[in-house]
């Protein structure tokens, strides 16, 4: 793929969830909003693996923060945003996807 | 109630997580669990979620500690792991040729450690077995053996229990044999009857039913008994409705009140029965009929009650030696049950268990040489990732994984042959008598088995992995690359790898032969008479025999028997030579008891039967029929008793039995065995049974026969139901069979010691052959040339043969050395009756030196053989 990191389906919605949650994205409010959107049961543990992941390859950034309200003696969390890199790889797939999608004609019930 | 997730989910997930996550996993997951418990499910609900969350995430955990700073090292070995797979996977031959022989190795490890952790350690289903022990009777003057079974009067029992602090749940015991009316009929059946409690000792509690009241231990208590386990299953169809059921048992009706638990034959008992009259109301001696079992107190060791019983016999000496003189010389010992129950056996099991152990040994030294082969035909491998930047630890380090996935791999399969030679071992140690214990496969013997693969790896793969940390790496691809002649280095690691091993291999066939010659001492000892066409048999009469009646049943039986067309001669004796004689103190010339002799009551016709030869007097002086009983002794008993005078015309008396009956020698004659096969003859007494009236009533008949003597047991048996219908008969056999199921263990114990020493033999002549041909195939070149300036194949063969023989002859040197250390260090310890004989060692050398020659012969030969213009194109 010229020009950008491969990214696996489930990096893709991690990337995606993160960015329509915006500036409160981390483990849970991202794990939440997979959930919500598509249905399905995703543990924290593959979440925080693949925001960690998505992070060293740059496509998000991260920064440590204690929590303001007090839960649980306020302890640090940390908040995930796209980099310009990370930003790049998702328009780059969508794009790919599209171009891949243009001209494919399948409608629903599937077979004739 | 604050709203607390399940804490071991949350613990596992604390586990998995590095540290740097752990928090914010956390702290999002009891957020999103206080949410869900107000939710639909409720508390459940949340839990159940918390749940799914926690065991789905702990691998995502896990994987992380991979990914993040701490995993570098993991993530290593992780790839180490995955590329050595990779590796052996391409070469499936080489693999096999390690773990196959490796997992062979720890199968019989797992094996004999199985037999002896079974039979040998832990032979017992009671609780704390290492706490039940037997309190045996040293006597000074003899020094030697001690005895167990008959040394105990029932009032030494209550001076012991009543003194010792450190003994418990003492239970003083005769075993003797009862006839129990079953619905299969009446049974002659194996009995202890005793003072104290049996279930208390043994710390079991009866399967059904109860044990025995204290009540029902007084003389004037009622009657009652308990069965064993394998009685109640066999002859009362395991019917629980027979407890409760009064039953006769040797003429006295008895209530049934317990059934044993299963497995529990403690001193071979099926019945158990109280004792009787009281202990106190007994003679102190000399008749000793009892035994005591007991358990060491909490908070005390067998020390301690060997020191505790010590003082008591010193205490009892004092006391009684006036009256007792042989107090003087009885000190009680404390061993453990176990101890004293696997004696026969016990150092024959260890010895093959360290055999076993050194084959495995021999096996990975092989391995690791086939290991560092392969290590050197990989040079322009590991020359590449050299360059490639992988540094020397880490090449060492991918030697060391790749040897312990083999060794791992080996010892997996190690583990499932084993187990499964295990289950195999306990159905066939069910038939090798006198072994006690379950032999099965457990989970306990995994632990053993990783640790012994883990133990080989190291072995396999530290040399190569050494020589590659030695080494300048690129040199791989110029000495020691194919083709190349072998570097000094590299040869000498070989040559002390197969040193090492043919030193191993002497060590266990030496083992072997030790074995062999113990087992053909047993199998061909002169045991001092013909015991071929010999029929034996175990005639039990009933309690009903008065001591007239049982005396006129023995001579009739004998008389009807020895008429019998086919039978030569007939006899009846208590014992039976050389297997199971009695031992027993006797008095000389009524004078103090000696140290115990074996001791037969047996008609003078039993002696006509074995064929023993007279030294002195006569057997016609033995069967007359005078006034004063009569007794022969062995040469053995005049020797050592006799004060270097006859013993003709003094008396001997059995000092156990009743009336004190004293009889006259009247003759002496050869030693013929009776302690055991392979034991020599000690001094033994043979009383003439027709002058004892009183309590023998269980006796072997034995019969010398023309036809094979079991053609004879049919009308055998038909003249003692004649006699008597009701009457069991048992252990109907010939005396060779009964020998040979005495050898037993040390024929089954012979057996797989031949095979070790076959397997190591092969192993050796894998390892010089091997080495050879490997040094063969990287001379190519230099043979090549050799040839084609005219070198003749006999200088050549030589010199490659000649070059991997040396080592192995240092082995041999090195090994006959170990083998004769260890004899002398340990021969004492050897299974009995095998001896350490440095002659011992010479089959061990001459098999493997021939072996190891040949194995350099045959590829040296093949190597020189080729057409040197071939090779050298070929280059």
């Amino acid at each position: 793929m010229p020009g950008g990191n491969p990214v696996g389906e489930f990096e893709h919605l991690v990337l995606l969830a993160v960015a329509r949650v915006g500036d409160e994205a981390y483990g849970m409010t991202v794990r939440r909003e997979i959930e919500s959107r598509t249905g399905r049961d995703v543990s924290i543990g593959s979440v925080y693996r693949t925001l960690s992941r998505l992070a060293s390859k740059g496509l998000l950034s991260s920064r440590r923060e204690s929590e303001p309200t007090p839960v649980r003696g306020g302890r640090a969390r940390r908040f995930f945003r796209l980099t310009e890199e990370g930003r790049t790889a998702l328009v780059e797939s969508r794009r790919m996807i599209d171009r891949m999608w243009d001209g494919v004609e399948l409608e629903r019930g599937g077979g004739s | 109630m604050t709203p607390r997730p399940p804490p071991l989910a949350r613990r596992l997930l604390s586990l998995a997580f590095p540290p740097e996550d752990r928090e914010a996993v956390l702290v999002d997951l009891d957020e999103e669990y206080r949410e869900h418990r107000l939710g639909r499910g409720g508390v459940p609900g949340a839990r159940r979620w918390y749940w799914s969350q926690a065991l789905r995430s702990v691998p995502h955990g896990l994987l992380l500690r991979l990914d993040g700073p701490s995993g570098d090292l993991l993530k290593g070995l992780a790839g180490d792991l995955r590329f050595a797979a990779r590796t052996l996977r391409v070469r499936p031959g080489f693999a096999a040729t390690v773990v196959v022989p490796l997992g062979a190795g720890i199968g019989v490890c797992v094996l004999a450690w199985g037999v002896v952790e079974g039979a040998v350690l832990n032979p017992f289903p009671y609780p704390e077995p290492d706490r039940l022990v037997a309190v045996v009777v040293e006597d000074r003057r003899s020094g030697g053996p001690t005895d167990f079974m008959e040394n105990v009067s029932p009032p030494e029992f209550l001076d012991l229990r009543r003194e010792s602090a450190t003994l418990e749940h003492l239970y003083a015991f005769d075993r003797t044999r009862g006839h129990l009316e079953t619905p299969a009929g009446v049974l002659s059946v194996p009995l202890t009857l005793g003072w104290g409690d049996p279930f208390a000792l043994l710390g079991v509690r009866p399967w059904l039913g109860r044990g025995f009241r204290p009540d029902e231990m007084e003389p004037a208590g009622a009657p009652v008994m308990v069965l064993g386990h394998g009685l109640w299953v066999e002859a009362f169809g395991a019917d629980s409705s027979v407890v409760g059921r009064a039953l006769e048992l040797s003429g006295v009706s008895r209530t049934v009140v317990g059934v044993m638990q299963p497995g529990i034959a403690f001193a071979g008992a099926d019945v158990w029965r109280p004792g009787g009259s009281p202990p106190a109301r007994r003679s102190r001696g000399p008749r000793r009929l009892f035994q005591i079992a007991a358990r060491i107190a909490p908070g005390y060791g067998l020390d301690e009650v060997n020191r505790e019983l010590a003082d008591i016999s010193r205490r009892m000496e004092t006391r009684h030696a006036a009256d007792h003189p042989e107090y003087r010389h009885r000190t009680f010992r404390a061993v453990t049950w176990t101890e004293a129950s696997v004696r026969d056996y016990g150092p024959l099991a260890f010895f093959l268990l360290g055999v076993t152990a050194l084959l495995l040994l021999l096996i990975a030294v092989n391995a690791a040489n086939l290991v560092l082969a392969r290590s050197v035909r990989r040079g322009r491998e590991l020359a590449i990732r050299a360059a490639l930047g992988a540094g020397k630890l880490r090449l060492v380090r991918q030697l060391l994984t790749e040897g312990l996935i083999l060794a791992l791999s080996g010892g997996a399969l190690g583990v499932v042959t084993g187990a499964a030679a295990l289950r195999g071992a306990g159905t066939l140690l069910d038939l090798v008598p006198g072994i006690h214990g379950d032999v099965g496969a457990g989970w306990q013997v995994v632990p053993a088995a990783l640790l012994l693969s883990l133990v080989a790896g190291v072995v396999v793969s530290l040399v190569p992995a050494l020589h590659v940390a030695r080494r300048d790496v690129r040199s791989f691809l110029g000495t020691e690359g194919p083709g190349a002649t072998p570097s000094r280095p590299l040869r000498r690691k070989q040559h002390l790898l197969l040193g090492i091993q043919t030193a191993m291999t002497v060590l266990v066939l030496t083992a072997g032969t030790v074995l062999v010659r113990a087992f053909l001492d047993v199998v061909r000892a002169d045991v001092g008479f013909d015991t071929s066409s010999l029929l034996t048999l175990f005639v039990d009469l009933p309690g009903t025999y008065g001591p007239e009646e049982a005396a006129t049943f023995w001579v009739e039986l004998q008389r009807r028997v020895d008429e019998l067309p086919g039978v030569r001669s007939a006899g009846v004796s208590t014992g039976l030579h050389p297997v199971d004689v009695w031992r027993r103190p006797v008095a000389l010339d009524g004078e103090e008891a000696l140290a115990s002799v074996r001791i037969v009551y047996a008609t003078p016709a039993y002696l006509e039967t074995l064929g023993v030869r007279w030294l002195q007097g006569s057997h016609e002086e033995l069967a007359s029929n005078g006034p004063a009983a009569t007794a022969v002794v062995n040469r053995a008993f005049a020797r050592r008793h006799g004060g270097g005078a006859s013993v003709i015309g003094r008396t001997v008396r059995d000092v156990q039995e009743e009336l004190g009956r004293e009889y006259r020698i009247v003759g002496v004659v050869e030693d013929v065995r009776n302690a055991g096969l392979s034991v020599p003859a000690e001094p033994e007494v043979l009383l003439n049974r027709r002058h004892t009236v009183t309590y023998k009533n269980a006796m072997h008949l034995v019969a010398r026969t023309d036809p094979p003597p079991l053609q004879l047991l049919p009308p055998i048996r038909a003249v003692i139901r004649a006699l008597d219908p009701s009457l069991p008969v048992r252990d109907a056999a010939t005396l060779e069979a009964v020998m040979a199921r005495r050898s037993a263990p040390l024929r089954v114990g012979t057996w797989t010691l031949v095979t070790l020493s076959v397997t190591a033999l092969l192993l050796a002549a894998a390892g010089v052959g091997g080495l050879v041909a490997f040094t063969a195939a990287h001379r190519r070149r230099e043979i090549g040339i050799r040839r084609a300036l005219g070198a003749r194949g006999v200088v050549l063969r030589r010199a490659m043969a000649g070059g991997t023989l040396r080592p192995a002859l240092t082995g041999l040197a090195v090994g006959s050395g170990a083998a004769l250390v260890a004899g002398s260090l340990g021969g004492d310890r050897l299974p009995a009756p095998a001896e350490a004989d440095p002659v011992l060692v010479v089959p061990a050398l001459l098999a493997v030196g021939t072996v190891a020659a040949l194995a350099a012969w045959i590829p040296a030969v093949h190597a020189s053989r080729g057409d040197p213009s071939e090779v050298l194109r070929a280059e």
